[in-house]
C-alpha cells in the first residue's frame, strides 16, 4: 500500500513539473521572441548600412555585447544568402572581423552534435578561408548530417579538397548517402567534370559505377558518352538502367546504336529507360524500333514507347495511330491512351 | 478461498493497468530523444534546395474516395497544390452512389481516356479513366465499388511514380509535408521502405483555400478529447516504435511506400478492416523472409489534418472498426508472433500489440466490473477502489501531460499557452468516464470481430468550411 501511495504521490509531482515546465517554457519563449525582435528591429539599421558602406565596421562592433552578439549573427547570415559577389566579400571580412568566424571554428569542436552541425552550415555561408582547414576536419565527423554539411560549405568555398574527398566517399557505403553525395556534387557545377568522367570505370566498385554515371546524366557531361557506351554492358541491371537513363539525358545521336540494345535487355526497368531515351533523341529512325517495343510484356516500357513515340515527330504519330488499332489490347491500349493525352495538350510522361 | 482468488484478481489487475501504462512511459520516454533529435536534423534543411534536387522521387498520391461529395472538391484542389517538384494526384472512385464522380468531373475540367493501367494488384473492374485538361498532374480512377483496400489496388495499378503516398480524400495535406515524409527516402535510399506523417485534429481550426490557416481547439469535448488522444498516439506511441524499428502501423490518413515493395508484399489485402496497418505487418513479413535490409519511419512533423466525429455514435463505430481491424491484421499475422527471425516485430511489436492493443479492452472491461463487483461483496475496501482510480486517472493524465510537453518541445502548434493547459486538463477529465466508453467501444468491436461482422462504419463528413 505504501508503494502504491508513493507512486501516486510520484506520479502527481510529475505531472505539476511538468505542467510548470510546458507553462514556463511557453512564456519564456514569448519573452526571448519579443526581446529578439526588438534587438532585431534596433540593429537591423546598422547591418543594412554596413553592406552600404564596409568599412564603417566601428559602430556595430561597439554596440555588439555579448547579449546581441546572437541577434546581430543572424541578421548578418540571412542577408549573406542573398549576397553574391563583391557584397558577399565584404560580409565575409565583417564575418571575420566581428569574431563570428572564430566562435563557428570554435563550435565545430562543440561535443554536441547539432552545435558542430550549426557550426558547419554557418561556415559554409561566411565563407571565409579561415575555415577551410577545420572544415576538412570535419569532413571526419561520427554523425554524417555534420560530415555532409562541411563537405557542402567547402563546396560553397570553391575548395577542390571537398570535391576529392566527396567522390572517395562514393566508395563508402556505410558511411556516405550517395544521393546526398550526388546532390552536392551536382550544386558543384562543371569544374567537377573532368573527375567524373575518370572515374566511369567498370574496374570501380557498382556502387561507384552507377552514381558516377547518375552524375553524368545530370550534369549533362558528354565526355562521358564513350564511358557510358562502355558501361551499357554492365553485369549489374542497376548500371545499365542507370547508363541508358544517363544518355537519355545527354540526348546524342551516337548513343542510338547502344540505345536499341539496351530497349532489347533482359530487365524490363533497363528497356524501359532505353525506349525513353530513344524517345528524347528525336531520331526519326528509331520509330521502327520503337514500335516493336509497344508489345513488351512490361506495362511499364510499353507506356514509354508510347510516349517517346508521341515525341518522334510526324512519323511517330503515324506510327502511334496505326498501333492504336492494332489487334494485340496492350499496343492498343498504350497507343490510344498516349494520343489521347495529346488530344488533351497533356504531356505523355507523367 | 473464492475471496482469495478474488483479491488476487483484483492485484493482477492492477498489475496489467500498471503495465500497460509502464510500457507507455518507456515510448514516451524512446519518443523523447527521438523527436529532438528529427527537429534538430531538420532545423538546417534548406527545402527550397531539397524542391530543387533533381534526385527528389516522384511520387503518386492515391486519394481513395467513397460518397466525399461534401469535400471532395476542397481536397482534391489542397493536394494539388502540395509543394513538391513531382508529383500526380491520382483520386479514385470507389463506386460513389452520391455526387462525387460528378463533382470531380466539373471542378476539374476531366476528360475521359482510354483506362491505362498495370494490373498487378487485384481490385474490382474499373469502368473510366479521366484527365484534366486544367491539372496535367490530376488523373482520376472510376471503379466499381470494393472498399479501401481495392481503390488503394487499383490506385498503385494506375501510379506513374515509384512512391505511393495513400491518404484519406477527406484530409489535408500540409503544403510541405510531402517534402518533409519523402525526405527519408532521399536520405536511405536502399533502406527506407515506408514513412508515415503524423494525423492532426482539423476540427476547431480556420481552413481557408484548403490550407489550414490557424490551428486552434474545438469547441466541442468529443473533439477535444480525440485531439489529445491523436497527440498520444501519434506523438509518442508511433515515434517510439519507430525508434526501435518496429511500426505497426502507419496512418491510411497518411503515408509513404515505396511502390515495388508494396507491389511485392501483394499490395493491399482486399476486404481487410485495417487495411493500412495489415500492409503494414505484412511488408515486415516479408522484407524479414526476404533478409533484407530496409526501415520503415514515422516522422512528427510531415502534418495531416483531418475532421473527425462529433457524435457518440459515430465515434463508437469508427472505434469498433479500428479495434476490428487491429485483430484481423494481428490475427493473419499471428505466425509472426515470438518468432526470432521477424526481429523486435515479431519478439517486441507483435506481443505488445497482442497483450495491449487486442486484449486490453476485454481485460480493462473485466477489470472494471470485477472491481466494482468485488466491493459490492466486501472483498475490497473503499481504499483499494481509490489506488485503482488513482492509478489508473493519474497514469493516463501525466502521459497526456507528456505528449503536451513533447508537442511544445518540438513544434508548437498551438499558439495560445491557454490552449496546452486545456489539453492537460482534458488529459484528466477523459479518464472519467470517456476512457471506459472507448473501453466498452472496443471490448464491442472485439465481439463483433468473433461474430464475422465486416461492415465499414460509415462517417458523416460535414465538409471543412462547417467544421469548427
Amino acid at each position: 500500500m505504501l508503494i502504491a501511495i508513493y507512486t501516486i504521490v510520484a506520479l502527481q509531482a510529475l505531472i505539476l513539473a511538468v505542467v510548470f515546465m510546458v507553462v514556463a517554457g511557453r512564456l519564456a519563449n514569448i519573452f526571448f521572441a519579443r526581446q529578439a525582435s526588438i534587438r532585431r528591429r534596433r540593429f537591423e539599421p546598422h547591418v543594412l548600412n554596413l553592406l552600404l558602406e564596409p568599412s564603417n565596421i566601428g559602430p556595430i562592433r561597439d554596440a555588439v555585447r555579448n547579449r546581441e552578439k546572437r541577434t546581430v549573427k543572424r541578421i548578418l547570415l540571412q542577408q549573406s544568402e542573398e549576397l553574391k559577389g563583391e557584397d558577399k566579400n565584404h560580409m565575409t571580412l565583417v564575418f571575420e572581423q566581428l569574431g563570428y568566424v572564430r566562435e563557428e571554428i570554435k563550435n565545430l569542436g562543440s561535443r554536441r552534435w547539432w552545435r558542430r552541425l550549426e557550426a558547419a552550415v554557418n561556415l559554409g555561408n561566411m565563407q571565409s578561408y579561415e575555415s577551410v582547414e577545420p572544415l576538412i576536419r570535419a569532413v571526419s565527423d561520427p554523425i554524417e548530417d555534420v560530415r555532409l554539411a562541411a563537405v557542402r560549405s567547402l563546396g560553397q568555398l570553391g575548395e577542390t579538397q571537398g570535391l576529392a574527398i566527396l567522390l572517395d566517399a562514393i566508395e563508402d557505403e556505410d558511411l556516405w548517402t550517395g544521393s546526398r553525395i550526388m546532390e552536392i556534387l551536382i550544386g558543384m557545377g562543371s569544374e567537377i567534370e573532368p573527375e567524373i568522367v575518370s572515374r566511369l570505370s567498370p574496374t570501380n566498385g557498382v556502387r561507384s559505377r552507377k552514381l558516377h554515371a547518375e552524375l553524368s546524366g545530370h550534369l549533362r557531361i558528354f565526355q562521358a558518352i564513350e564511358p557510358l557506351i562502355n558501361l551499357a554492358t554492365d553485369e549489374d541491371v542497376e548500371v545499365r538502367r542507370v547508363v541508358a537513363e544517363a544518355l537519355g539525358r545527354l540526348g546524342h545521336y551516337s548513343s542510338v546504336e547502344i540505345l536499341l540494345a539496351l530497349a532489347k535487355d533482359e530487365c524490363a526497368s533497363v528497356r524501359a529507360e532505353a525506349v525513353t531515351a530513344l524517345g528524347g533523341l528525336g531520331a526519326i529512325n528509331v520509330v521502327e524500333h520503337v514500335v516493336s517495343t509497344l508489345s513488351d510484356i512490361d506495362w511499364q516500357v510499353r507506356r514509354n514507347a508510347a510516349a517517346s513515340l508521341s515525341m518522334l515527330g510526324e512519323e511517330g504519330e503515324r506510327a502511334l495511330k496505326t498501333a492504336s488499332d492494332s489487334g494485340d489490347p496492350n499496343t492498343q491500349q498504350a497507343a490510344s491512351h498516349v494520343l489521347a493525352l495529346k488530344s488533351l495538350g497533356l504531356p505523355a510522361r507523367a | 478461498m473464492l475471496t482469495d482468488v478474488i483479491f488476487g484478481l483484483n492485484i493482477s489487475m492492477l498489475v496489467y493497468f500498471s503495465l500497460i501504462n509502464g510500457s507507455y512511459f518507456l515510448l514516451l520516454a524512446l519518443s523523447y530523444f527521438a523527436v529532438l533529435k528529427y527537429r534538430r536534423q531538420v532545423e538546417f534543411e534548406q527545402w527550397r534546395r531539397v524542391i530543387q534536387s533533381p534526385l527528389t522521387w516522384g511520387v503518386s498520391v492515391l486519394a481513395p474516395a467513397f460518397n466525399e461529395e461534401a469535400t471532395i472538391q476542397e481536397s482534391v484542389k489542397s493536394l494539388l497544390m502540395l509543394e513538391y517538384p513531382k508529383f500526380e494526384v491520382i483520386v479514385v472512385n470507389d463506386g460513389s452512389t452520391d455526387g462525387t464522380m460528378d463533382t470531380l468531373k466539373t471542378s476539374f475540367e476531366l476528360h475521359s481516356t482510354p483506362i491505362d493501367v498495370d494490373v498487378k494488384l487485384p481490385c474490382q473492374e474499373i469502368q473510366g479513366f479521366y484527365r484534366s485538361s486544367e491539372y496535367p498532374n490530376l488523373i482520376v480512377v472510376d471503379k466499381a465499388n470494393g472498399g479501401k483496400a481495392d481503390a488503394l489496388n487499383a490506385g498503385i495499378n494506375a501510379a506513374n511514380h515509384p512512391l505511393v503516398c495513400a491518404i484519406d480524400a477527406d484530409s489535408l495535406i500540409e503544403g510541405r509535408a510531402l517534402l518533409k515524409v519523402t525526405r527519408p527516402f532521399l536520405e536511405k535510399p536502399e533502406t527506407t521502405v515506408a514513412v508515415g506523417g503524423i494525423v492532426r485534429v482539423a476540427n476547431g481550426c480556420d481552413i481557408t483555400d484548403g490550407r489550414v490557416s490557424r490551428v486552434g481547439l474545438a469547441p466541442r469535448f468529443l473533439p477535444l478529447i480525440q485531439t489529445v488522444e491523436y497527440l498520444r498516439a501519434f506523438l509518442f506511441g508511433r515515434v517510439g516504435w519507430s525508434a526501435i524499428n518496429s511500426l505497426l502501423i502507419i496512418s491510411g490518413a497518411f503515408g509513404v511506400f515505396r511502390k515495388d515493395v508494396v507491389i511485392a508484399a501483394g499490395g493491399y489485402r482486399l476486404g481487410s478492416l485495417g487495411e493500412d496497418m495489415e500492409l503494414v505487418v505484412r511488408m515486415h513479413r516479408y522484407l524479414r523472409e526476404k533478409h533484407q535490409k530496409y526501415k520503415m519511419y514515422f516522422l512528427p512533423d510531415p502534418v495531416c489534418w483531418t475532421e473527425v466525429p462529433e457524435t457518440l455514435t459515430q465515434l463508437g463505430r469508427q472505434r469498433n472498426r479500428w479495434q476490428r481491424g487491429l485483430i484481423d491484421s494481428l490475427i493473419v499475422h499471428k505466425t509472426m508472433l515470438l518468432k526470432p527471425k521477424y526481429g523486435t516485430i515479431g519478439l517486441i511489436g507483435m506481443p505488445y500489440f497482442f497483450v495491449f492493443e487486442m486484449f486490453s479492452p476485454m481485460v480493462e472491461l473485466a477489470g472494471l466490473i470485477l472491481v466494482v463487483v468485488s466491493f459490492a461483496l466486501g472483498i475490497v475496501d473503499l481504499k483499494f477502489i481509490g489506488l485503482f482510480m488513482a492509478v489508473a486517472i493519474l497514469f493516463g493524465a501525466s502521459l497526456t501531460t507528456g505528449s503536451v510537453l513533447l508537442e511544445e518541445l518540438s513544434f508548437h502548434r498551438f499558439p495560445k499557452v491557454s490552449e496546452l493547459l486545456i489539453l492537460i486538463a482534458v488529459g484528466f477529465a477523459e479518464n472519467l468516464g470517456y476512457r471506459q466508453l472507448n473501453t466498452w467501444w472496443r471490448a464491442k468491436g472485439c465481439l463483433d470481430y468473433l461474430k464475422g461482422n465486416t461492415a465499414w462504419a460509415r462517417m458523416e463528413r460535414r465538409g471543412f468550411s462547417k467544421i469548427r
